[in-house]
């Protein structure tokens, strides 16, 4: 992308560039093959979401249902919870995911140690290898309300009431950000540690001579030389703030009915309301509405942030 | 440079060729049947056969459901089939081994790109509908009436699990022409606490609650009554017999067994479902269910076996008991009773659960409705491919025709071929494995005749097609995923929260799908 953008300046010698590139152009091939076969081609399906799906009469063959197989989405009375769950718990989750992570990588870095700092590494990024399926039942010794670690080793022991977790909605929101957190924060602090790390070091030991704190060197010189890393972290982020990660959603509070208008988001709604018709009309007009709130939200912060600092962008 | 991407694409198309190539040989056959003319036919005169009559040949592609693993003989089995099919009806058989959970997934893109497949199962769905209403189905009325005689003699009144819209669409794999439920609990509690049990007796509530608090004051906590996950039919729906038209709750249903009655009720709203939840209510405040049961996600059955539950609720045909008690004496040591909580009933929602279908994409149906009648007809071909090759796979026990055992030095693990999921035709003609025994068949059709009049649904043959509501419907599911359990569980107030739910339930339009399945039912009726 940004060979394109550079390009208007450099149209005399495109000729000559062109030629140069052509190792990059054919070591990117397989990605773009990937790319096509993988993500473009498949877009046809789109039609699907407009289409009543009928194989006897072939995907274009069937009649048109116009914006019918959409409604569905907007005829649940919670219609209003459920985009506000997934568009809220998103949010969270970027602008605290963003944070924490930038601050463990800054702490991680710190660490003089080799061994100790990959050891820290390993451990931090250890759950993002577990799938949810297997967080969702670490979450279930902690909190299950007969065998649980929480309710028997901490709560009766100190004279509390135990709590039935799985049916009390006051807890989940913070239950749910902290799993979510805990999982995704190695992965993301190693793309911020490893651009911390490219940080020439001169920068520093400048700082360091001029008398400049700890504290001063991160806001002056670590903070801001990262932030084309976050600012297109956040960007892709954004794109997919109207999805939510089933596996958090549904597995973890174990699908519980008592939970549903706190930990309900739209791709649970559209399993649930789904698996008794399983009708391909309606489950592609999801992820089209999914996709183009998206779209519409990527294109959004890009404009934004060109607004705020131009090089910035992504595009 | 340009030699480079030459090389690069020359490349990536030899791989592509080399896995294009590699297709046909692997399990998903049937996009170049043509390829294996029976692989081993070739000591048999059908090998001479199938290549002259290939004119007259008609190959049928059959999906093969299991559970992960293909059986490593299927091939020979094949070749046993094939060997009279051939001769025979002039049919080359194609089994196309494929997971239970992935047949749906499958099956539907299979017809959409337009692949052979000739037979296919629907499994674990409701019924047609979703199938018939994607254009999926060919209607089978007059095939069955012309090649399936047998099939309609096996099946019986189970053939109403195919019909939607008033045409039959598919034919079940039903041995038992009904199902009854019941409480399923360890014998040994129940002799210890002295309970007084009746296998004769419907059970009420009020009954119920009188032998679970015996058991669950004498075992204390920490030991539960009901054994039941968050996901599985919550009690309600074990003591309430209700007729689900084909379909879900979500669209109504009839009250009483579905007999005497036409008007289709929103089950939640009635009075069943408020005593239900009250009773589920107490239940749990009593300590029956485990605090967590509504997120749960052992089922019952399994719960049972770790000796901390008296029993669960359950279907309760004579396999079922069978099975029941060989786990029960397995794993705990004990008989097992059970406290029955509805009569032999026949309803439309029982036998939807394996049906055999032909796609759009077969084009003989003649030639495949010819073998699907073989298979509930001829006794020999139904074992062969539930039990697979006499000597090879299975032995007679001394003495018997029908109870069959692993031949010398084979269990089920080392056994080249044993169909997983018994889907293959007439059941009533299977061999049967130890416990079994030769009464089996008795028992079962001694169950089978004891459903009365009063219990067989007047809606059988009825499905109710979602389409024109599909809207409200999902939204409608939606809520019942919500709620259902949680009440039917008692793990909520029901006197606060059931009328929250009918709310939801009227907000996503629960009205409006009944009313369109009163009217279909009402046209259908009509019909008859």
């Amino acid at each position: 992308m940004t060979v394109s953008t550079s390009a208007p300046a450099l149209k005399v010698r495109r000729k000559i560039r062109w030629k140069s590139f052509l190792p990059f152009y054919v070591m990117a091939l397989p990605g773009v093959i990937y790319m096509i076969c993988n993500n473009y081609m498949p877009m046809a399906g789109i039609v699907i979401a407009f289409k009543n799906l009928n194989f006897s009469k072939g995907l274009l063959g069937s009649d048109w249902a116009g914006l019918d197989n959409f409604k569905f989405m907007f005829a649940s009375r919670d219609a209003w919870i459920i985009t506000r769950n997934t568009l809220l718990y998103n949010a969270l989750f970027i602008v605290l995911g963003t944070v924490l992570a930038i601050a463990t990588a800054i702490l991680l870095n710190e660490i003089r140690s080799r061994v100790m700092s990959r050891l820290y590494q390993s451990l931090i990024l250890l759950p993002y290898l577990m799938s949810w399926v297997i967080v969702n039942y670490l979450v279930y010794a902690m909190l299950s309300a007969d065998t649980g670690l929480i309710n028997n080793s901490i709560l009766i022991p100190l004279g509390f009431e135990p709590i039935s977790w799985y049916n009390t909605k006051t807890y989940w929101p913070f239950i749910l950000t902290f799993c979510q957190v805990w999982k995704s924060i190695g992965y993301s602090m190693i793309i911020y540690l490893s651009s911390i790390v490219g940080i020439s070091q001169d920068y520093y030991e400048a700082a360091t001579i001029d008398g400049a704190s700890k504290w001063r060197q991160i806001k002056s010189i670590t903070l801001p030389l990262i932030s084309p890393t976050v600012i297109t972290m956040f960007i892709l982020s954004v794109g997919r703030i109207f999805y939510s990660d089933f596996g958090l959603f549904y597995q973890v509070p174990r699908n519980s009915g008592t939970l549903y208008s706190v930990t309900r988001t739209i791709d649970v709604y559209v399993y649930n309301a789904l698996m008794q018709s399983s009708d391909f009309g309606m489950s592609s007009a999801a992820s089209v509405y999914q996709s183009l709130v998206g779209f519409v939200l990527v294109v959004a912060a890009n404009l934004l942030i060109r607004k705020l600092s131009r090089e910035n962008a992504l595009f | 440079m340009k030699k480079a991407l030459v090389l690069l694409l020359s490349g990536i198309m030899a791989f592509s060729l080399f896995a294009c190539a590699q297709n046909p040989g692997g399990e998903n056959t049937g996009t170049a049947p043509e390829d294996r003319p029976s692989a081993e036919s070739g000591g048999q005169d059908a090998g001479g056969d199938s290549q002259t009559d290939s004119g007259e040949l008609y190959e049928v592609i059959m999906q093969f459901p299991t559970l992960g693993t293909t059986p490593a003989d299927i091939q020979m089995v094949e070749d046993a089939v094939n060997e009279r099919t051939e001769k025979e009806i002039g049919v080359h058989v194609k089994m196309y081994p494929i997971h239970a959970f992935e047949i749906n997934t499958t099956t539907n893109l299979m017809v959409s790109s337009g692949e052979k497949l000739d037979l296919m199962m629907s499994i674990f769905e409701q019924g047609v509908a979703s199938y018939v209403n994607k254009g999926v189905l060919i209607e089978l009325d007059d095939l069955v009436e012309k090649y399936g005689r047998d099939i309609v003699a096996a099946e019986g009144v189970a053939m109403n699990g195919g019909y939607f819209d008033g045409k039959l669409y598919a034919v079940p794999t039903e041995e038992k022409m009904g199902r009854v439920k019941g409480f399923r609990a360890r014998a040994d509690l129940i002799e210890k606490y002295n309970i007084a049990h009746d296998p004769n007796k419907l059970y009420t509530y009020e009954e119920l609650t009188e032998v679970f608090s015996t058991v669950k004051d004498g075992e204390g906590a920490g030991f539960y009554i009901i054994g039941t996950s968050g996901t599985e039919d919550a009690p309600f729906s074990y003591m309430e017999p209700v007729d689900f038209l084909g379909a879900s709750l979500a669209s109504g249903g009839l009250l009483n067994y579905g007999v005497g009655t036409t008007e289709v009720v929103n089950f939640f709203e009635t009075e069943n479902f408020a005593s239900a939840a009250r009773y589920a209510r107490d239940w749990y405040q009593k300590g029956f269910f485990s605090p967590d049961c509504n997120t749960e996600t052992d089922a019952g059955f399994n719960l049972w076996q770790t000796g901390n539950y008296l029993g669960f609720f359950s279907n309760s045909e004579p396999d079922m008991l069978l099975n029941h008690t060989r786990t029960a004496q397995t794993y705990l040591d004990c008989d097992s009773v059970t406290f029955f909580t509805s009569a032999p009933a026949a309803m439309s929602q029982f036998y939807q659960i394996t049906l055999w279908a032909i796609p759009v994409t077969c084009e003989n149906p003649e030639k495949t409705m010819q073998w699907l009648n073989m298979m509930y007809a001829d006794e020999d071909m139904v074992n062969l491919l539930y039990h697979g090759i006499e000597g090879e796979h299975y032995q007679f026990v001394e003495g018997s025709d029908k109870i069959v055992e692993y031949p010398e030095g084979i269990d089920a693990s080392t056994v080249g071929y044993q169909a997983i999921l018994n889907v293959w035709g007439d059941k009533m003609k299977d061999y049967v494995r130890p416990p079994m025994d030769e009464t089996y068949y008795d028992v079962m059709r001694e169950f089978n005749a004891s459903i009365k009049p009063e219990h067989t649904s007047d809606a059988l043959g009825y499905c109710f097609n979602s389409e024109p509501v599909k809207t409200q419907y999902a939204a409608v599911s939606d809520v019942i995923a919500q709620y259902q359990n949680t009440l039917g569980l008692g793990v909520v107030d029901p006197d606060t929260v059931i009328p929250e739910f009918l709310d939801a339930l009227n907000a996503a339009g629960i009205a409006e799908v009944i009313a369109e399945n009163q009217s279909q039912f009402d046209a259908w009726r009509a019909a008859q």
